[in-house]
């Protein structure tokens, strides 16, 4: 198969990039190339923002309920192509076909929820504020927005924003990750067919120099990010530099905090999916289990056991749990980091190193691997490694669990497996994470809620998906009136 | 095959539907007025199921289903007569739908199993309540 050549959607066009370099997008699972994504210049991120920029005032002018109308016709588009989008998404990231359409479920939530933006775009009033006096709040739609996609929820990610976004009546521009770019490229194909105006959205394919474009260019209002903690920051910081309104969602290191009391049967496969998921590529992966006082050995034993028998291989076979990671410098990463663990003295408990795939032989995988005799000080406890690699932790009761979780740099996510309410509301209440999962591996919210991250998970106020979104994708302005 | 994971389980489930409703819409012309129901029920349970493959996965559990495989829920031998091997058909997806049921860690799909196994249960004791004609009367 000739691999394609990606191209941008600007002013309700498909245009043909200028751009002499491209990135090569394989499929992880046979490292066979698959696509190419063009590194587009600046001045194509110039015609984006300028598409976007021209859109805004008749696209804010539009009423919502018009607006959330093409939020239902792309809900509708992208129900029917579900299959199609799922298959995508394991085809150039390499998560299992459940996993895609998980992804591609939320993704249609956040497309639900925009659905109902009339209702949340309403203000509020407040008569006699002084006799005679009343004011009012009206929420306003800013301008142009821009987002920069990770890898790892390639289609899912844009659309905690997108349909906020443009439902709220902002113009927007994505820039897909240059690794897992396709299934984004799919979606907008769905939003040409949704027909809305030219240039309300807007798609440029790029890496790092196209982000930048982004980030400096003087018409974007407002960055919406997902990635790494170093990048996040700099991302904050630049779009803040230039005067923009900025959520940057970053790293995590999530613990996974198991009781003596805990229901091991239920809790070993949630941990499992936790930890393996997605090949352990998400933000809300638990890498370090924290397992109290007697639930050491039995947990360790049964965790072991339970991984072992875990399928590792092509995405798209049905039976297949784990898929392999998304490309060939993360699964060189993720082995530095079984080494560096070795290295350390963490005692290696199962070893994903040696994973081979017959018919697979260029494969990215890396098999469940599980450390024992981690120390919190080490690399593999501190570090992301965004990657099929948990490591567990024996400590003596909750107060040592918790000082672990709040002594990371990182807060995204943690949870606890426990029978007991109270340790349930203690720990609710004292860990700082932005995400918290009592008796549940993943926390991950629904599109009504925002997806919190504290310390370095996130810079900004306003997170993305929920109320949260409208927020960031409007202006509150107050009227106060008078009549003589 | 090892029906191990939500995914494959699904993909089963939908095969048992397209089987039955091949069975029912290529049934004999003199059984047409027993078939069509059958095979308007059996289209009805293939969106249903595709609806839920699709909807009931955004907890991406991975959790391991055990114990199910594809070969004991095997299609009968077409040797016999038609209401026989309709109701066949239907038990031997009553059986799946229960067995899974019981497994699939997704309280939601183990609710629609539950429903769906019901249906074959009745669509089964309707079948040996009234049997059709013999094909060819």
């Amino acid at each position: 198969m000739t691999p394609q050549t990606l191209r941008n959607y600007i002013d309700g066009r498909w245009t043909a990039s200028e751009a002499a370099e491209a990135a090569e997008v394989h499929n992880p699972a046979n490292g066979e190339v698959i696509a190419r994504a063009p590194l587009s210049t600046a001045a194509e991120v110039g015609a984006a923002v300028a598409a976007a920029g021209a859109a805004f005032q008749e696209w804010r002018e539009t009423p919502p309920l018009v607006r959330a109308r093409a939020m239902f016709r792309l809900k509708g588009l992208m129900e029917g192509r579900f299959e199609e989008l799922a298959r995508v998404i394991t085809t150039e990231h390499g998560k299992i076909i459940d996993e895609a359409r998980g992804e591609v479920r939320r993704a249609i939530e956040n497309v639900e929820v925009a659905c109902g933006l009339p209702a949340l775009l309403m203000g509020y009033n407040a008569e006699d504020i002084a006799v005679g006096i009343d004011e009012e709040a009206v929420l306003q739609p800013v301008g142009v927005y821009a987002c920069i996609a990770p890898f790892n929820f390639p289609a899912m990610v844009p659309f905690w924003f997108l349909p906020y976004a443009i439902g709220c009546g902002n113009t927007y521009i994505v820039k897909p990750s240059e690794v897992c770019p396709m299934s984004q490229n799919l979606l907008f194909e769905l939003l040409d067919e949704a027909d809305l105006p030219p240039g309300v959205v807007n798609l440029v394919n790029g890496a790092r120099g196209t982000a930048e474009a982004l980030l400096a260019h003087p018409g974007v209002a407002g960055v919406s990010f997902v990635g790494s903690t170093p990048v996040a920051r700099q991302i904050y910081a630049t779009a803040a530099a230039h005067g923009k309104r900025a959520q940057c969602q970053a790293g995590a290191k999530n613990c996974l905090v198991v009781m003596p009391d805990a229901d091991l049967a239920r809790a070993v496969p949630n941990l499992l999916t936790s930890a393996f998921g997605t090949a352990g590529q998400r933000c809300l992966a638990g890498s370090l289990v924290l397992a109290v006082g007697g639930a050491y050995e039995p947990l360790k034993e049964r965790l072991v056991a339970a991984a072992a028998r875990l399928k590792v291989g092509d995405g798209l076979d049905e039976s297949v749990q784990m898929g392999p990671l998304a490309t060939r410098q993360a699964r060189e990463r993720v082995l530095g980091y079984i080494e560096r663990g070795l290295a350390e003295g963490a005692r290696l408990l199962l070893d994903g190193r040696g994973v081979t795939m017959p018919g697979y032989p260029d494969g990215y995988f890396v098999g469940p691997t599980i450390f024992d005799q981690v120390r919190p000080e080490m690399a593999i406890a501190r570090e992301e490694i965004f990657g099929p690699v948990l490591g567990i932790i024996p400590v003596a009761n909750l107060d040592e669990a918790l000082e672990i979780i709040n002594g990371s740099p990182y807060g995204n996510a943690a949870s606890l497996f426990t029978d007991s309410g109270r340790a349930a509301r203690e720990f609710r209440y004292r860990a700082r994470c932005g995400n918290i999962g009592i008796n549940i591996g993943i926390a991950a919210p629904i599109a009504t809620f925002p997806f919190a991250g504290m310390k370095n998970s996130f810079f900004g106020d306003l997170h993305g998906q929920g109320r949260d979104a409208i927020q960031f994708f409007t202006d509150r302005k107050v009227v106060i009136s008078r009549w003589f | 095959m090892e029906l191990g994971t939500f995914g494959a389980l699904f993909a089963f489930a939908l095969e048992l539907e397209r089987r039955a409703l091949a069975f029912y819409e290529a049934a004999p012309a003199s059984l047409a007025a027993e078939a069509r129901p059958l095979a308007a029920g059996s289209r009805k349970r293939l969106g249903r199921l595709e609806r839920a493959r699709q909807e009931g996965i955004s907890e991406m559990i991975l959790e391991a289903i055990t114990g199910l495989r594809s070969e004991d829920y095997a299609p009968p031998a077409e040797a016999g007569a038609w209401p026989d091997m309709a109701a066949a058909l239907e038990g031997t997806a009553a059986r799946f739908y229960r067995d899974a049921a019981a497994k699939v860690p997704i309280a939601e799909t183990a609710r629609l199993f539950a429903r769906l196994a019901e249906e074959n249960d009745q669509r089964g004791q309707e079948l040996r309540r009234n049997p059709p004609p013999p094909a060819g009367v």
